[in-house]
Protein backbone atom coordinates (compact mmCIF):
# COMPACT_ATOMS: atom_id res chain seq x y z
CA UNK A 1 0.00 0.00 0.00
CA UNK A 2 1.30 3.44 -0.83
CA UNK A 3 2.39 5.48 2.16
CA UNK A 4 0.29 8.62 2.03
CA UNK A 5 1.70 10.07 5.22
CA UNK A 6 2.98 13.57 4.66
CA UNK A 7 5.13 15.29 7.24
CA UNK A 8 3.73 18.79 7.69
CA UNK A 9 7.27 19.96 8.40
CA UNK A 10 8.06 19.26 4.74
CA UNK A 11 5.59 22.01 3.88
CA UNK A 12 7.53 24.38 6.14
CA UNK A 13 10.77 23.43 4.43
CA UNK A 14 9.44 24.34 0.98
CA UNK A 15 10.42 27.66 -0.63
CA UNK A 16 8.65 30.68 0.82
CA UNK A 17 6.28 30.86 -2.18
CA UNK A 18 5.00 27.38 -1.43
CA UNK A 19 5.67 26.96 2.27
CA UNK A 20 3.26 26.86 5.15
CA UNK A 21 4.15 27.98 8.63
CA UNK A 22 4.77 25.63 11.51
CA UNK A 23 1.56 23.75 12.37
CA UNK A 24 -0.50 24.55 15.47
CA UNK A 25 1.05 21.68 17.40
CA UNK A 26 4.28 23.66 17.63
CA UNK A 27 2.50 26.23 19.76
CA UNK A 28 -0.15 24.29 21.67
CA UNK A 29 0.96 20.64 21.99
CA UNK A 30 2.94 19.79 25.15
CA UNK A 31 4.59 16.82 23.42
CA UNK A 32 5.95 19.00 20.63
CA UNK A 33 6.97 21.64 23.16
CA UNK A 34 9.07 18.97 24.91
CA UNK A 35 10.72 18.10 21.59
CA UNK A 36 11.43 21.75 20.84
CA UNK A 37 12.87 22.25 24.32
CA UNK A 38 15.59 19.84 23.28
CA UNK A 39 15.92 20.53 19.56
CA UNK A 40 15.46 24.31 19.45
CA UNK A 41 16.76 25.40 22.84
CA UNK A 42 19.03 22.86 24.56
CA UNK A 43 20.78 21.76 21.36
CA UNK A 44 21.42 25.41 20.41
CA UNK A 45 23.16 28.48 21.77
CA UNK A 46 20.28 29.92 23.76
CA UNK A 47 20.27 33.19 25.66
CA UNK A 48 19.64 32.92 29.38
CA UNK A 49 20.39 36.39 30.76
CA UNK A 50 22.79 39.31 30.83
CA UNK A 51 26.32 39.82 32.01
CA UNK A 52 25.26 43.16 33.50
CA UNK A 53 23.32 41.27 36.17
CA UNK A 54 26.54 39.79 37.56
CA UNK A 55 28.92 42.74 37.16
CA UNK A 56 31.42 41.99 39.95
CA UNK A 57 33.79 39.12 40.64
CA UNK A 58 31.98 36.55 42.75
CA UNK A 59 28.51 37.61 41.63
CA UNK A 60 26.28 34.59 41.15
CA UNK A 61 22.77 34.39 39.78
CA UNK A 62 20.55 31.31 39.70
CA UNK A 63 18.53 31.00 36.51
CA UNK A 64 15.73 28.54 35.81
CA UNK A 65 16.00 27.73 32.11
CA UNK A 66 12.95 25.66 31.21
CA UNK A 67 13.31 23.68 34.41
CA UNK A 68 17.09 23.31 34.23
CA UNK A 69 18.64 24.99 37.28
CA UNK A 70 21.58 27.10 36.13
CA UNK A 71 24.04 29.21 38.04
CA UNK A 72 25.81 32.05 36.23
CA UNK A 73 28.91 33.30 38.04
CA UNK A 74 31.58 35.87 37.31
CA UNK A 75 35.11 34.78 38.15
CA UNK A 76 37.91 36.93 39.56
CA UNK A 77 39.29 37.48 36.09
CA UNK A 78 35.94 38.75 34.83
CA UNK A 79 35.05 35.65 32.86
CA UNK A 80 31.50 34.31 33.15
CA UNK A 81 30.79 30.62 33.65
CA UNK A 82 27.50 28.77 33.78
CA UNK A 83 27.10 25.71 35.97
CA UNK A 84 24.32 23.35 36.80
CA UNK A 85 23.08 24.78 40.09
CA UNK A 86 23.05 21.34 41.67
CA UNK A 87 25.33 19.86 44.32
CA UNK A 88 27.18 16.74 43.21
CA UNK A 89 26.37 15.10 46.56
CA UNK A 90 22.61 14.91 47.04
CA UNK A 91 21.42 17.07 44.20
CA UNK A 92 20.51 20.03 46.36
CA UNK A 93 20.12 23.45 44.74
CA UNK A 94 23.30 25.31 45.61
CA UNK A 95 22.37 28.96 45.26
CA UNK A 96 18.77 30.03 45.73
CA UNK A 97 19.13 33.79 45.36
CA UNK A 98 21.39 36.12 43.41
CA UNK A 99 24.24 37.55 45.44
CA UNK A 100 27.98 37.82 45.78
CA UNK A 101 30.02 34.75 46.65
CA UNK A 102 32.86 36.05 48.79
CA UNK A 103 34.57 32.70 49.14
CA UNK A 104 33.30 29.31 48.11
CA UNK A 105 29.84 28.17 47.05
CA UNK A 106 28.66 26.18 50.09
CA UNK A 107 25.85 23.72 49.59
CA UNK A 108 23.23 24.61 52.19
CA UNK A 109 22.54 20.92 52.88
CA UNK A 110 25.80 19.16 53.89
CA UNK A 111 28.14 22.06 53.12
CA UNK A 112 30.14 20.61 50.27
CA UNK A 113 32.16 23.59 49.06
CA UNK A 114 32.89 24.60 45.47
CA UNK A 115 35.18 27.31 44.12
CA UNK A 116 33.93 29.83 41.58
CA UNK A 117 35.93 27.80 39.08
CA UNK A 118 33.60 24.87 39.82
CA UNK A 119 36.23 22.79 41.64
CA UNK A 120 35.16 20.86 44.73
CA UNK A 121 37.15 22.47 47.52
CA UNK A 122 36.03 20.53 50.56
CA UNK A 123 33.74 17.69 51.57
CA UNK A 124 33.14 18.22 55.28
CA UNK A 125 32.75 15.12 57.47
CA UNK A 126 32.46 12.96 54.34
CA UNK A 127 34.62 10.27 55.92
CA UNK A 128 32.94 10.57 59.33
CA UNK A 129 32.85 13.37 61.92
CA UNK A 130 35.93 15.57 61.63
CA UNK A 131 37.22 13.63 58.62
CA UNK A 132 36.90 15.36 55.24
CA UNK A 133 38.55 12.63 53.23
CA UNK A 134 37.54 9.21 51.98
CA UNK A 135 39.13 7.12 49.31
CA UNK A 136 35.79 6.83 47.54
CA UNK A 137 35.43 10.58 47.23
CA UNK A 138 37.54 11.85 44.33
CA UNK A 139 37.12 15.60 44.39
CA UNK A 140 38.68 16.07 40.99
CA UNK A 141 35.77 14.10 39.52
CA UNK A 142 33.09 15.91 41.48
CA UNK A 143 33.32 19.53 40.41
CA UNK A 144 30.28 21.46 39.31
CA UNK A 145 28.88 20.48 35.95
CA UNK A 146 29.70 23.31 33.58
CA UNK A 147 27.73 24.15 30.47
CA UNK A 148 29.35 25.60 27.38
CA UNK A 149 28.75 29.33 27.52
CA UNK A 150 29.65 32.49 25.64
CA UNK A 151 28.91 36.16 26.16
CA UNK A 152 28.10 38.25 23.09
CA UNK A 153 26.77 41.80 23.33
CA UNK A 154 26.31 41.18 27.06
CA UNK A 155 23.94 38.25 26.49
CA UNK A 156 24.95 35.02 28.22
CA UNK A 157 24.47 32.10 25.86
CA UNK A 158 24.55 28.44 26.86
CA UNK A 159 24.50 25.20 24.95
CA UNK A 160 22.88 22.84 27.42
CA UNK A 161 23.30 19.62 25.45
CA UNK A 162 26.87 20.42 24.43
CA UNK A 163 26.17 19.45 20.83
CA UNK A 164 26.41 22.82 19.09
CA UNK A 165 29.43 24.02 17.15
CA UNK A 166 31.61 26.53 19.04
CA UNK A 167 29.77 29.84 19.38
CA UNK A 168 32.24 31.80 17.28
CA UNK A 169 31.88 29.26 14.49
CA UNK A 170 28.11 29.10 14.68
CA UNK A 171 27.65 32.87 14.94
CA UNK A 172 30.45 33.82 12.53
CA UNK A 173 28.11 35.55 10.06
CA UNK A 174 26.64 37.76 12.78
CA UNK A 175 30.00 38.50 14.38
CA UNK A 176 31.30 39.59 11.00
CA UNK A 177 28.19 41.54 9.99
CA UNK A 178 28.31 43.62 13.15
CA UNK A 179 32.10 43.72 13.53
CA UNK A 180 31.98 47.55 13.48
CA UNK A 181 29.66 47.35 16.47
CA UNK A 182 32.16 45.63 18.76
CA UNK A 183 32.69 48.73 20.93
CA UNK A 184 31.87 48.23 24.64
CA UNK A 185 28.20 48.36 25.60
CA UNK A 186 27.19 50.14 28.78
CA UNK A 187 23.83 49.33 30.35
CA UNK A 188 21.51 52.30 30.70
CA UNK A 189 20.45 51.33 34.22
CA UNK A 190 17.07 51.92 35.84
CA UNK A 191 14.22 51.91 33.34
CA UNK A 192 16.59 50.71 30.58
CA UNK A 193 16.11 47.25 32.02
CA UNK A 194 12.57 45.95 31.79
CA UNK A 195 10.61 42.74 31.50
CA UNK A 196 7.32 42.00 29.79
CA UNK A 197 5.42 38.83 30.61
CA UNK A 198 3.44 37.77 27.57
CA UNK A 199 1.00 34.93 26.99
CA UNK A 200 2.54 33.35 23.91
CA UNK A 201 4.93 30.68 22.85
CA UNK A 202 8.44 32.15 22.63
CA UNK A 203 8.66 31.51 18.88
CA UNK A 204 5.88 33.99 18.13
CA UNK A 205 7.93 36.79 19.67
CA UNK A 206 10.82 35.82 17.37
CA UNK A 207 8.57 35.69 14.34
CA UNK A 208 7.06 39.10 15.00
CA UNK A 209 10.52 40.63 15.43
CA UNK A 210 11.80 39.15 12.18
CA UNK A 211 9.59 41.10 9.82
CA UNK A 212 8.84 44.72 9.03
CA UNK A 213 5.50 43.87 7.37
CA UNK A 214 3.60 44.65 10.56
CA UNK A 215 5.24 47.99 11.28
CA UNK A 216 2.75 50.37 9.62
CA UNK A 217 -0.16 48.64 11.35
CA UNK A 218 1.16 47.92 14.80
CA UNK A 219 3.65 50.77 15.17
CA UNK A 220 1.97 53.64 13.31
CA UNK A 221 4.29 56.11 15.00
CA UNK A 222 7.03 54.89 12.67
CA UNK A 223 5.12 55.77 9.50
CA UNK A 224 6.14 59.41 9.52
CA UNK A 225 9.87 58.76 9.36
CA UNK A 226 10.56 55.07 8.95
CA UNK A 227 8.30 53.86 6.24
CA UNK A 228 7.88 50.28 5.21
CA UNK A 229 9.81 50.84 2.00
CA UNK A 230 12.80 52.06 3.99
CA UNK A 231 13.23 48.59 5.47
CA UNK A 232 14.99 45.56 4.08
CA UNK A 233 15.16 41.88 4.97
CA UNK A 234 18.06 40.28 6.78
CA UNK A 235 18.35 36.57 6.05
CA UNK A 236 21.09 34.24 7.23
CA UNK A 237 19.47 30.82 6.95
CA UNK A 238 20.17 28.57 9.91
CA UNK A 239 21.50 31.34 12.14
CA UNK A 240 19.52 34.58 12.16
CA UNK A 241 16.95 36.73 10.40
CA UNK A 242 15.53 40.16 10.82
CA UNK A 243 15.09 43.57 9.31
CA UNK A 244 17.06 46.70 8.75
CA UNK A 245 16.18 50.32 8.14
CA UNK A 246 17.99 52.92 6.08
CA UNK A 247 16.48 55.88 7.88
CA UNK A 248 17.33 55.45 11.55
CA UNK A 249 16.57 58.68 13.38
CA UNK A 250 18.38 59.45 16.61
CA UNK A 251 16.48 60.48 19.69
CA UNK A 252 17.07 64.17 20.58
CA UNK A 253 16.23 66.23 23.59
CA UNK A 254 14.67 69.69 23.43
CA UNK A 255 18.08 71.29 22.98
CA UNK A 256 18.84 68.99 20.06
CA UNK A 257 21.36 66.92 22.02
CA UNK A 258 21.85 63.32 20.99
CA UNK A 259 23.52 60.34 22.62
CA UNK A 260 27.19 59.88 21.70
CA UNK A 261 27.88 57.36 18.96
CA UNK A 262 29.63 54.05 19.40
CA UNK A 263 33.24 54.43 18.32
CA UNK A 264 34.35 53.27 14.92
CA UNK A 265 31.03 53.28 13.08
CA UNK A 266 30.18 55.70 10.29
CA UNK A 267 29.12 54.87 6.76
CA UNK A 268 25.97 52.76 6.71
CA UNK A 269 25.43 53.21 10.43
CA UNK A 270 25.02 57.00 10.15
CA UNK A 271 21.45 56.43 9.05
CA UNK A 272 21.06 52.68 9.16
CA UNK A 273 19.99 50.36 11.95
CA UNK A 274 19.49 46.62 12.13
CA UNK A 275 17.26 44.35 14.19
CA UNK A 276 18.25 40.71 14.23
CA UNK A 277 16.64 37.63 15.77
CA UNK A 278 19.56 35.38 16.58
CA UNK A 279 18.07 31.89 16.76
CA UNK A 280 16.70 30.59 18.94
CA UNK A 281 15.68 33.23 21.44
CA UNK A 282 17.70 36.45 21.42
CA UNK A 283 16.64 39.67 19.69
CA UNK A 284 19.31 42.27 19.05
CA UNK A 285 19.07 45.88 17.93
CA UNK A 286 22.11 47.87 16.75
CA UNK A 287 22.05 51.60 16.08
CA UNK A 288 24.69 54.31 15.99
CA UNK A 289 23.95 55.64 19.48
CA UNK A 290 22.36 52.83 21.45
CA UNK A 291 21.65 49.14 21.26
CA UNK A 292 19.39 46.62 22.87
CA UNK A 293 19.17 42.93 23.55
CA UNK A 294 16.06 40.99 24.42
CA UNK A 295 16.22 37.47 25.80
CA UNK A 296 13.03 35.51 25.30
CA UNK A 297 12.82 33.23 28.31
CA UNK A 298 10.20 30.55 27.70
CA UNK A 299 8.03 30.00 30.74
CA UNK A 300 6.20 26.90 29.61
CA UNK A 301 4.56 26.42 26.24
CA UNK A 302 2.28 29.46 26.19
CA UNK A 303 4.12 32.08 28.22
CA UNK A 304 7.31 34.03 27.61
CA UNK A 305 9.26 36.49 29.69
CA UNK A 306 10.72 39.17 27.44
CA UNK A 307 13.80 40.50 29.21
CA UNK A 308 15.12 43.69 27.61
CA UNK A 309 18.27 45.71 28.23
CA UNK A 310 19.25 48.96 26.55
CA UNK A 311 22.91 49.88 26.12
CA UNK A 312 24.88 53.03 25.31
CA UNK A 313 28.36 54.02 24.17
CA UNK A 314 29.00 55.69 27.54
CA UNK A 315 28.57 54.47 31.09
CA UNK A 316 25.77 56.41 32.77
CA UNK A 317 26.90 55.04 36.13
CA UNK A 318 30.36 56.61 35.71
CA UNK A 319 29.27 60.14 34.79
CA UNK A 320 31.57 62.54 36.67
CA UNK A 321 28.77 65.01 37.29
CA UNK A 322 25.05 64.46 37.47
CA UNK A 323 23.67 65.00 34.02
CA UNK A 324 19.93 65.38 34.43
CA UNK A 325 19.29 66.08 30.76
CA UNK A 326 21.05 62.93 29.65
CA UNK A 327 19.37 60.88 32.39
CA UNK A 328 16.03 62.19 31.15
CA UNK A 329 16.92 61.17 27.59
CA UNK A 330 17.84 57.69 28.75
CA UNK A 331 14.50 57.44 30.53
CA UNK A 332 12.63 58.73 27.49
CA UNK A 333 14.41 56.31 25.18
CA UNK A 334 13.60 53.39 27.48
CA UNK A 335 9.96 54.46 27.59
CA UNK A 336 9.87 54.68 23.80
CA UNK A 337 11.24 51.17 23.32
CA UNK A 338 9.02 49.78 26.02
CA UNK A 339 6.03 51.28 24.24
CA UNK A 340 7.08 49.68 20.95
CA UNK A 341 7.47 46.26 22.56
CA UNK A 342 4.19 46.66 24.43
CA UNK A 343 2.47 47.46 21.14
CA UNK A 344 3.53 44.00 19.96
CA UNK A 345 1.98 42.16 22.90
CA UNK A 346 -1.57 41.95 21.59
CA UNK A 347 -0.21 40.59 18.32
CA UNK A 348 1.86 37.78 19.75
CA UNK A 349 -0.83 36.90 22.29
CA UNK A 350 -3.45 37.02 19.53
CA UNK A 351 -1.40 34.67 17.33
CA UNK A 352 -1.08 32.28 20.28
CA UNK A 353 -4.86 32.25 20.75
CA UNK A 354 -5.35 31.88 17.01
CA UNK A 355 -3.29 28.71 17.01
CA UNK A 356 -5.90 26.98 19.12
CA UNK A 357 -8.13 27.12 16.05
CA UNK A 358 -7.90 23.53 14.76
CA UNK A 359 -8.44 24.52 11.13
CA UNK A 360 -5.44 26.86 11.01
CA UNK A 361 -2.89 25.19 8.76
CA UNK A 362 0.28 27.03 9.76
CA UNK A 363 -0.51 30.01 7.59
CA UNK A 364 0.45 31.33 4.15
CA UNK A 365 3.55 33.48 3.93
CA UNK A 366 3.82 36.58 1.80
CA UNK A 367 6.57 35.58 -0.65
CA UNK A 368 7.79 39.17 -0.54
CA UNK A 369 7.28 40.40 3.03
CA UNK A 370 7.55 37.29 5.22
CA UNK A 371 10.89 35.94 4.05
CA UNK A 372 12.77 36.43 7.35
CA UNK A 373 9.93 34.76 9.25
CA UNK A 374 10.16 31.83 6.90
CA UNK A 375 13.91 31.64 7.51
CA UNK A 376 13.11 31.14 11.20
CA UNK A 377 10.40 28.54 10.53
CA UNK A 378 12.72 26.73 8.15
CA UNK A 379 15.44 26.66 10.81
CA UNK A 380 12.99 25.33 13.41
CA UNK A 381 11.53 22.68 11.10
CA UNK A 382 14.96 21.44 10.08
CA UNK A 383 16.12 21.00 13.67
CA UNK A 384 12.88 19.36 14.82
CA UNK A 385 13.02 16.92 11.91
CA UNK A 386 16.64 16.07 12.67
CA UNK A 387 15.77 15.57 16.34
CA UNK A 388 12.94 13.19 15.44
CA UNK A 389 15.16 11.21 13.10
CA UNK A 390 17.86 10.69 15.71
CA UNK B 1 24.90 -1.77 66.50
CA UNK B 2 27.58 0.30 68.18
CA UNK B 3 31.15 0.52 67.08
CA UNK B 4 33.89 0.91 69.66
CA UNK B 5 36.48 1.86 67.08
CA UNK B 6 34.79 4.90 65.59
CA UNK B 7 36.46 8.27 65.53
CA UNK B 8 34.75 9.40 68.70
CA UNK B 9 35.56 6.29 70.75
CA UNK B 10 38.69 7.72 72.30
CA UNK B 11 37.33 11.19 72.93
CA UNK B 12 37.65 12.64 76.35
CA UNK B 13 34.60 14.87 76.63
CA UNK B 14 35.29 18.52 77.14
CA UNK B 15 33.20 20.63 79.41
CA UNK B 16 30.62 22.46 77.38
CA UNK B 17 31.18 26.14 77.12
CA UNK B 18 27.65 27.49 77.32
CA UNK B 19 28.67 31.04 76.47
CA UNK B 20 30.43 29.80 73.33
CA UNK B 21 27.41 27.68 72.39
CA UNK B 22 25.14 30.69 72.75
CA UNK B 23 27.48 32.87 70.70
CA UNK B 24 27.54 30.24 67.95
CA UNK B 25 23.77 30.12 67.83
CA UNK B 26 23.59 33.88 67.62
CA UNK B 27 26.16 33.94 64.81
CA UNK B 28 24.26 31.20 62.94
CA UNK B 29 21.07 33.17 63.32
CA UNK B 30 22.76 36.30 61.99
CA UNK B 31 24.29 34.35 59.10
CA UNK B 32 27.69 35.79 59.95
CA UNK B 33 29.98 33.20 58.38
CA UNK B 34 33.23 34.75 59.65
CA UNK B 35 31.96 34.91 63.22
CA UNK B 36 30.57 31.37 63.00
CA UNK B 37 33.88 30.14 61.66
CA UNK B 38 35.96 31.86 64.30
CA UNK B 39 33.73 30.54 67.11
CA UNK B 40 33.96 26.99 65.79
CA UNK B 41 37.69 27.51 65.58
CA UNK B 42 37.79 28.48 69.23
CA UNK B 43 35.74 25.41 70.12
CA UNK B 44 38.16 23.25 68.17
CA UNK B 45 41.17 24.78 69.86
CA UNK B 46 39.55 24.17 73.26
CA UNK B 47 38.94 20.55 72.38
CA UNK B 48 42.57 20.22 71.28
CA UNK B 49 43.72 21.56 74.64
CA UNK B 50 41.53 18.91 76.28
CA UNK B 51 43.30 16.27 74.17
CA UNK B 52 40.09 15.47 72.32
CA UNK B 53 41.49 15.57 68.80
CA UNK B 54 38.41 14.06 67.17
CA UNK B 55 36.19 16.69 68.68
CA UNK B 56 38.75 19.33 67.72
CA UNK B 57 38.75 18.17 64.12
CA UNK B 58 34.98 18.20 64.04
CA UNK B 59 34.95 21.85 65.07
CA UNK B 60 37.87 22.76 62.79
CA UNK B 61 35.96 21.31 59.86
CA UNK B 62 33.02 23.51 60.75
CA UNK B 63 35.33 26.48 61.15
CA UNK B 64 37.08 25.91 57.84
CA UNK B 65 33.85 25.53 55.90
CA UNK B 66 32.29 28.74 57.14
CA UNK B 67 35.53 30.67 56.70
CA UNK B 68 35.89 29.28 53.18
CA UNK B 69 32.37 30.46 52.44
CA UNK B 70 33.25 33.91 53.74
CA UNK B 71 36.43 34.06 51.68
CA UNK B 72 38.46 34.52 54.86
CA UNK B 73 42.16 33.73 54.83
CA UNK B 74 41.62 32.24 58.30
CA UNK B 75 40.18 29.17 56.56
CA UNK B 76 43.74 28.17 55.69
CA UNK B 77 44.65 28.04 59.37
CA UNK B 78 42.02 25.40 60.09
CA UNK B 79 42.62 23.55 56.87
CA UNK B 80 46.26 23.23 57.92
CA UNK B 81 45.27 21.82 61.31
CA UNK B 82 43.06 19.27 59.57
CA UNK B 83 45.79 18.41 57.06
CA UNK B 84 48.23 17.80 59.92
CA UNK B 85 45.72 15.39 61.43
CA UNK B 86 45.09 13.55 58.16
CA UNK B 87 41.54 14.89 57.84
CA UNK B 88 41.91 17.17 54.82
CA UNK B 89 44.24 17.83 51.91
CA UNK B 90 46.07 21.04 51.12
CA UNK B 91 44.08 23.31 48.87
CA UNK B 92 45.50 23.12 45.36
CA UNK B 93 43.27 25.88 44.04
CA UNK B 94 44.67 29.32 43.65
CA UNK B 95 41.38 31.01 42.89
CA UNK B 96 38.74 31.13 45.54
Amino acid sequence: MKDTHVDPLDDVLASVEHAKGLPNAHYVDPGVFAEERQALLFDQWAGIGFGKDIPNAGDAKPIDFLGVPLLAVRLEEGQIKVYQNTCRHRGMILVAEAGNIRGTIRCPYHSWCYGLDGGLRSTPHVGGPGQNLHEGIRREELGLVEFASYVYRDVIFVNINGTAAPFETHAAALLERWRAHDAPLYPGGGASSFELNVACNWKLAVENFCESYHLPWIHPGLNSYSRLEDHYHIEAPGVFAGQGTKVYRQIKDEAGEVFPDFAGLGGFWDEGAEYIAFFPNVLFGAQRDHAFAMVLMPDGMERTLEMTELYYAFDPAQAPEPEPERAAMIEANAAQWREVFEEDIFVVEGMQKGRHGPAFDGGKFSPVMDNPTHVFHHWAARHIKAHRER
Amino acid sequence: MCSTTGPRATSRRIVRDEALDAAMLRAHEAGDSVEIGMLYGRAGDAAERADDIDQACFFWVQAMVFLLEAGSAQADRYRLKLVRNGREVADQTESR
